[in-house]
């Protein structure tokens, strides 16, 4: 009571404190970190403590793209519906580098998509990826890279789950085998012929195959071994298969938990032959959903 | 287990004293902590008050919202990233947030009930608050937000010149 009327400026200033920017840090950041991105460059300009939470708080999306151009040298950046647009010049690296140390002290992605591999030589994406902790990942593995040690390290930087396009060419089956985790391979490069053993070791493996072109297997024990690989697999697997002989796959369908097996789908034609549909999951595959599958094809006609 | 009929007195920074069930205080991290720090079961009242660093007014608030809550489970759960988002506020805690929205102090009400929260460590409520003030700022102008927050602007012409060339980066 004395101090008011002794400094009067004194009660203003305590009045002052009860702001939100006098928050504790910690607070701050819960404020901004449900904020999309568009509400973080907002906030951001509202005054220094939301600046500095923005660059040290956590934001959350769904889908995060890192695409690569080659012939104009220009990566892109997509966060959700949001783009971020650079080059591959030194100075608009920089640039970029310390807008994202600005921008977000951790990205936690859901969905990490890689368009090429080379662009993880560049510096920028080295360092969006550091601060980035992602569940899934998909690779667009290019021509030039191959299977490179950085993708390598990318994969086991997934958290949970990873997926590779691969357009140009199939891994052999040693290749197969330096995969540490399963990966879901998806591959537009018809097949060379492959060895029922080591079709069998890549599932056993936990991979899974999505194959434009099919798989051709030599032997119904190999497709029965097959099913028992997924249906018993303790790593989200699935099996498609392509049969024309109905006959023939539900005796081999009978060796597993039915509850594994989905509807078998209906005949649809194709060419001449009416084909039957069937796909068996692992128990850890539903988590996943229906973007989870990996096939093999039984195809009477090729073989 | 807590019995309802176990009181625990808190006595607040302006020296009110205030009596509550231990249904509500579980859920602060800090009481909690005080209680056990006396050597008291869960089956004992305290001897003496737990002080907390919190005004009358704000923990009448504190304990309206603990009243409403006493149900909910414990510990409170760990938010996953798909979770942290701000439109999923219970529609009782919104409508308790908009009665102070008729006040002339709404701002430093909430600044008062978020600080609470911290204090007493009660993660609910202090999620809850933080989204609230999340959600009144979401889509909002620099100027909006600035008013909203009641927020000065202590950027230096130059700062605010270089954290506009970072926005517009993207904006671009």
């Amino acid at each position: 009571f004395f101090l008011r009327f002794t400094m009067p400026s004194l009660e203003q200033d305590v009045y002052a404190k009860k702001n939100i920017s006098n928050l504790p840090m910690e607070l701050l950041r819960m404020i901004v970190e449900p904020l999309e991105i568009w509400d973080r460059l907002s906030v951001r300009l509202t005054c220094s403590a939301f600046e500095e939470a923005v660059a040290t708080s956590t934001h959350s999306c769904r889908i995060m793209e890192l695409q690569y151009d080659y012939e104009d040298s220009v990566f892109k950046v997509m966060i959700d519906a949001f783009e971020l647009f650079g080059c591959t010049t030194r100075s608009v690296a920089h640039r970029t580098l310390h807008w994202r140390q600005r921008m977000f002290g951790q990205l936690r992605v859901q969905s990490l998509i890689v368009r090429t591999v080379r662009l993880i030589d560049i510096r920028v994406v080295n360092s969006f990826l550091d601060a980035c902790i992602f569940d899934e990942l998909t690779v667009h593995v290019s021509r030039h890279q191959g299977l490179s040690t950085r993708v390598y390290d990318l994969i086991a930087k997934a958290k949970v789950r990873v997926v590779l396009h691969i357009r140009y060419f199939v891994p052999t089956p040693k290749q197969f085998m330096t995969f540490s985790r399963p990966v879901e391979f998806h591959f537009f490069k018809k097949w060379k012929p492959i060895k029922d053993e080591d079709f069998l070791n890549v599932l056993r493996r936990g991979h899974s195959i999505k194959s434009t072109h099919g798989i051709k297997l030599r032997s119904e024990q190999t497709l029965a071994e097959a099913i028992k690989i997924v249906s018993y697999s303790v790593v989200a697997q699935a099996l498609r298969i392509i049969c024309i002989e109905p006959d023939f796959l539900h005796p081999l369908l009978q060796m597993t938990n039915a509850k594994k097996i989905a509807p078998l789908k209906h005949y649809h034609s194709h060419h001449t032959y009416n084909y039957l549909r069937a796909q068996i999951y692992s128990e850890f595959y539903p988590r996943f959903g229906q973007l989870f599958v990996s096939s093999c094809s039984y195809d009477e006609e090729e073989e | 287990r807590i019995y309802p009929l176990m009181r625990v007195t808190l006595t607040t920074s302006d020296g009110a004293s205030v009596t509550v069930s231990r249904q509500l205080t579980k859920h602060s991290g800090f009481i909690e902590k005080a209680i056990t720090d006396m050597a008291v079961d869960d089956n004992a009242v305290p001897l003496s008050a737990v002080a907390v660093d919190v005004d009358d007014a704000t923990l009448k608030l504190v304990i309206e919202w603990l009243t409403e809550h006493r149900d909910d489970a414990l510990p409170y759960p760990e938010k996953t990233d798909e979770e942290r988002r701000a439109d999923d506020i219970p529609a009782w805690d919104q409508a308790f947030v908009q009665k102070w929205d008729t006040k002339e102090d709404q701002q430093q009400t909430l600044y008062a009930v978020i600080t609470a929260a911290d204090k007493l460590d009660i993660k609910g409520l202090l999620d809850m608050t933080c989204k609230t003030l999340a959600n009144k700022i979401n889509g909002k102008t620099v100027e909006e937000m600035r008013e909203i927050l009641q927020l000065e602007c202590d950027f230096t012409e130059e700062e605010l010149a270089e954290i506009r060339k970072e926005n517009a980066w993207c904006e671009n």
